[in-house]
Order: structure tokens, then sequence, then C-alpha cells
């Protein structure tokens, strides 16, 4: 299988950290100045991270106490490092833990978040709706009652922002990504003999 | 003897005040003490008894011996694991309890009734999932409930909803199998499971094509499923070859030799729930049971 776009991935990765601290408001000015497309871009949530790997970093990592070593991390689920960061930005975007030189820390959220026994993530509805692609699904459906991953992936490239060169492969990963993701957050509902996703 | 047994079980006998009823039901003395002395408890008859099952296959005019004089029970609330090296028969094991598949000897029985075909009693989840993917989740779940004349289609999908929500999948029913992630197709085939309301549930390597981070998270999400006081599931047969999640998992463990498997070990896991993975006595127990497959 192709993988996503590596250059477009990396810098999302920067970019997305940095602008979801802007709209938190705890961000440094240093490392928005280090960035400059970072002002402007919207965070993007890593293409194929899926919602359950991110419940068991979770549960791992709340389960071994206050932190846990990246290295040991992935010692302890056989994840090579390609693996396991994506999973780690992913985790840190929906504010469920920190990193700080090689260690993972469960934040107050991610605490409440494992504790949590039943569709944890419905707890970060309101956080995916402020990050790409759910940004923009949420937004075209609330224009039009529904839309298809392919209008949402369009709708992204116009503004300069795609996982993949290839429309269809991009297209793809964002229709991937609002299912595994939005769906089970409850923020958009989807029929699979339409292809269409109306919002929940 | 083994009717009596149900008998005396099904009354809730208080065995201070056991003395006559023994001499009505004219039990030698010999057998009654021995009874008396297994206490209450091992009265009960087991959810599933395997009986001195072995299997062969046939290559031409050659018989392969798979399974030798295989013994095994589950009991009510056990969560029971099957072990062994790879290709040792373990999955065969499990089709034949689930009545798929006909053993060359021996009984399977469910409370004491053999298993000679599927029943709804009993569910399996599989391996590789085995999802229809021209079938939303939905339809899926409701598939499994064809066999079910006693239900119109609307208590069927009833029950399906409740299943898909039970394992978190609500909102997903309209899914296509390709458009979901190995953990999700997995919640889809528990669901599909429970739909049935089985007092047994079969799962052959249920996580172990899902990556470590989802299987660490389903494993102990489905655990509580099935081990609750609402859940009409009363005993749980697992295959597995990951020894830390047979350890964190099962009330008993059954260690299969190399084929031809017979059982090596039959052995009661005592550890308090939940189990911690770093304890001294988890490592024991994944010593000891790297020790009996090695």
């Amino acid at each position: 299988m192709t993988k996503p776009n590596d250059s477009i991935h990396t810098s999302s990765r920067e970019g997305v950290q940095s602008s979801e601290k802007n709209e938190a408001g705890e961000n440094s000015g240093a490392s928005q100045g280090n960035n400059a497309s970072s002002s402007i871009r919207p965070p993007m949530m890593p293409a194929n991270v899926r919602a359950g790997q991110v419940i068991g970093l979770v549960e791992v990592t709340g389960g071994l106490g206050s932190s846990i070593d990246v290295s040991k991390l992935a010692d302890e689920f056989s994840a090579n490092i390609e693996t396991l960061l994506p999973i780690l930005d992913t985790a840190e975007m929906l504010g469920l833990v920190r990193v700080e030189k090689g260690d993972v820390y469960l934040t107050e959220f991610g605490s409440k978040f494992q504790k949590t026994s039943r569709n944890k993530v419905r707890l970060v509805k309101d956080i995916l709706a402020k990050i790409e692609p759910f940004k923009t699904a949420v937004e075209l459906c609330n224009q039009k009652k529904s839309v298809s991953a392919r209008e949402v992936s369009d709708a992204l490239f116009s503004k300069g922002l795609s996982w993949h060169h290839s429309p269809e492969m991009n297209e793809a990963l964002v229709q991937a990504l609002l299912i595994h993701w939005a769906i089970y957050a409850k923020l958009l509902k989807y029929d699979g003999r339409t292809g269409m996703f109306e919002l929940a | 003897m083994k009717q009596q047994e149900v008998n005396i079980s099904s009354q809730e006998i208080e065995f201070s005040q056991t003395t006559e009823v023994w001499k009505a039901l004219e039990i030698d003395t010999a057998k009654r003490q021995e009874i008396t002395a297994r206490g209450q408890s091992d009265l009960e008859i087991p959810i599933i008894s395997v009986e001195h099952v072995s299997l062969d296959y046939r290559k031409e005019k050659e018989q392969l011996p798979v399974l030798v004089d295989v013994s095994l029970t589950a009991y009510k609330n056990e969560f029971v694991t099957i072990t062994g090296p790879s290709g040792c028969g373990k999955s065969s094991l499990l089709r034949i309890i689930a009545g798929l598949s006909k053993p060359t000897s021996g009984v399977v029985k469910f409370k004491e009734q053999p298993v000679t075909k599927p029943t709804t009693q009993i569910a399996m989840i599989f391996q590789n999932f085995v999802l229809l993917p021209w079938r939303t989740a939905l339809e899926n779940v409701m598939f499994g409930l064809s066999s079910r004349q006693d239900l119109t289609e609307e208590e069927k999908k009833n029950r399906a909803l409740k299943a898909l929500d039970e394992t978190g999948l609500s909102g997903f029913e309209n899914v296509y199998p390709g458009e979901l992630s190995g953990g999700m197709k997995q919640r889809v085939g528990v669901a599909r499971a429970l739909a049935l309301e089985p007092e047994v549930l079969l799962m052959d390597e249920p996580f172990s094509s899902l990556d470590n981070l989802t299987a660490e998270h389903l494993r102990k999400e489905i655990y509580s499923l099935l081990i609750n006081p609402t859940s009409p599931i009363q005993t749980v047969l697992m295959v597995s070859h990951n020894v830390e999640e047979i350890v964190e998992l099962s009330d008993k463990v059954v260690v299969l030799s190399a084929r031809p498997a017979h059982v090596v070990a039959d052995l009661k896991l005592d550890l308090p729930r939940p189990r911690n993975k770093k304890s001294q006595e988890f490592f024991q127990w994944v010593d000891k049971l790297y020790s009996l497959l090695a």
C-alpha cells in the first residue's frame, strides 16, 4: 500500500501541535515562530492512526504509573517508532498525553479518558471538530445535508491540505479518518450504501 | 449417577440435612462419602465437557492423529483457555466443541447433552473475523440470527442493534466491513456472537490479528462485556498462544502437547482480578506456561 506523503505528514505534525496549542492559548511564542506555516495550518489528524491504538496507548500509559519512557512503550508493544510516533502525536493532539524529553505523561483529561469504561472516543468529540478533516466535513455538512469523502478531500485540497498527492488515495484516507474517528465520536453519521456522511 | 447429581444441585440441598435424601436416592455409601467430601460447588454439572476426544485426519490410506484422548471441562463463570504449540490442533478442538466438525472418537457435551451439530447456545468468534464483505455491520450481525426461526425480522434487528451498541459500534450499523479497522471488524464479530445470547462463547485467537495497542484495550473491553452479571454467557473457551494474554484472562488453562496433541496440564489460574501484568505472581505464571509450552 502506498504510504502517505511524508513531507506533508511531517510538517503537519509540527504544525498540528503548535496550532492546537494556539487554540488552547497555551502555545509559547517560540514554537509558533519556528514554523511560519503553523499559524495558518489547522491541526491535521495523522492518516493511519486508529482510535483503538490511541485508547490502548492511554490505557497502558495510565496503567504503568505517572509516566513511561517512549522506548519502553515501543518495547512493550513490539512497535517500531514509525508506528508509535503518529499514535503519540494523535494522543497529544487530543490532549490525552504530554510527551517531554522522551517520556509520555498522562494529562488530567487523559486520566479521565482512561477511567471512562465505555465510548471513550465521544469524550474527544469537541476536540475532533477543530481538527482536519473533521472540521471541514462538519462545515460542509452544515452547508448541505450530506457530503461524500471526495467532496471533503476536494475542499481540503483547495485549502492546500492533503494527506497524499494522489486524489484517489487522499479521498480514501479522508474516508477512513472520518469513519474511524468521527462516527465513533458521534460527530458524523455514515451510510456505506450511499457513501454519504451527515451530522450525527 | 450424573442425573442424581443434577437433581441434588438444582434443589440446593443443605449438606447438613442430606442424610434422608441420600437414602431416598439409594446411593451407595462410598459414593455418598465421596460426593459429600467434594462439596456442593463440585456437584454442579460442567457447562462444557470434552470427554476422551480424539481426531484423526485421513490422507489417502494414512491416518494422521491430531488429538489423542483430550478431556477438559468448563464450569459456569469460568474463562478457560486452550493453548499449545502452533498446529497442534487447538482450533480443531474448538471446532469440535462448536459442533462444526465431528471427532473420530469421544464426545463433547453441553450441559450433559452431546453436541453433534452447531447450536445457538454455543457461539464462536474467529481469528480473521469471518464477516460477509457485501453486508453492512448490522446485516452481518443479523445474519448470525438467520437460523432463529422463532424471532421476527424486527426482533432480529433489535437484537443486532443492541449487540452493536454493547460492543461500542453504535453509529456503524450501515458501514461495510471493508471500511472498518481490524479492531472494529472484531467488534462486529463479537456483536454477532452476543446477538445470539449464547451460554457458551468460543474464541479462536480473537486478538492475534490486531496490533498490540488495539488488542490491549479490546481484550479488556471484551472481557468485561462477557464476564458480567447481565451477560447470558456462562462460560468462555478461548484458544490462544499469547502467554501474557492467557494469564491476564483465564481462570483455567489447558495446555496441549505438540501433535498428536494430548493434555499435558490442566491448571487453575487463581490470580486475583484485575490482574497486574507487572506483578511477581503474574511473571511466575508466564514463566510456568512458557516452560510447559517449550
